[in-house]
């Protein structure tokens, strides 16, 4: 599933520009493909999964489509309490 | 708001939002730069130091981080609550230039942000001394005063005799 997850990452981003992809230190080879062809829209970043939330928010604001992936674990609660912020701000872009 | 498109909260989550507007801004090719303004007792707040590894690590030249620095947070005098110093060298560490001005002296203010970049190959902090408070003498340097939700009527009127 995973790998489905993020090989259909990389196909939304060669059929839209604003895809952009965000890890948190995952493994070397992660989307090697798109990392390739794309460079400037796949980002490895470190083990810090609130900044990660927080980038993609900010590319969101500013009209990009970004999808972030790394351990549900510590993702979803180290991040959690960014989360109802960031829908409040993209909410009110798109109302 | 246009300009402010992000709030203050949750805590320590400004930077990484700017972060990711300042790569948007590359990606896109658009010149627009980005300014996050911080308090001191925020950058308590691991989550900024994640942020500022990240802004380095990019060498987001078009980002700014402004501390509010009246080094004075909610229960007390940041040096014994959590001290920062040294606060400037702790900005170089993680990759930003640094410039240090008086937050109050508006041309002072205009001159720091005229030399934006200070180094086209990294993000910049400014660092502003300021005073909590500034210009009502009863509240100034008064951590009782970094949130109040009671005035009495001639609280008010005093704080509108002191702005005058």
């Amino acid at each position: 599933m995973r790998k489905a997850c993020l090989e259909s990452v990389y196909e939304l981003a060669k059929r839209d520009p604003r895809v952009i992809f965000i890890g948190s230190d995952l493994s070397p080879d992660l989307l090697s493909e798109m990392r390739r062809e794309m460079p400037d829209r796949w980002f490895m970043e470190g083990v810090a999964e609130q900044n990660v939330v927080g980038m993609a928010a900010g590319m969101a604001i500013e009209g990009l489509i970004p999808y972030t992936s790394t351990i549900a674990t510590f993702f979803t609660r180290r991040s959690l309490n960014r989360l109802p912020w960031i829908a409040v701000y993209t909410m009110s872009l798109s109302a | 708001m246009p300009g402010v498109e992000a709030s203050t909260g949750a805590l320590g989550h400004g930077l990484s939002i700017g972060v990711g507007m300042a790569l948007a801004a590359r990606i896109q090719k658009r010149d627009s730069r980005v300014f996050v303004i911080m308090g001191d007792g925020e950058i308590n707040e691991g989550s900024v130091w994640e942020a500022a590894m990240c802004a380095g690590k990019h060498g987001l030249s078009r980002l700014a981080a402004i501390v509010d620095y009246n080094k004075m947070q909610s229960a007390g005098p940041t040096r014994e609550i959590q001290d920062l110093e040294p606060l400037t060298s702790k900005w170089r560490a993680f990759g930003f230039s640094t410039l240090e001005v008086d937050g109050h002296d508006v041309s002072e203010l205009r001159k720091a942000f005229g030399r934006l970049p200070l180094d086209g190959t990294r993000p910049t902090a400014i660092i502003c001394h300021t005073v909590k408070g500034k210009g009502i003498p009863f509240a100034e340097n008064d951590p009782a005063w970094h949130h109040r939700t009671k005035l009495s009527r001639e609280t008010i009127a005093d704080m509108y005799e002191a702005l005058d």
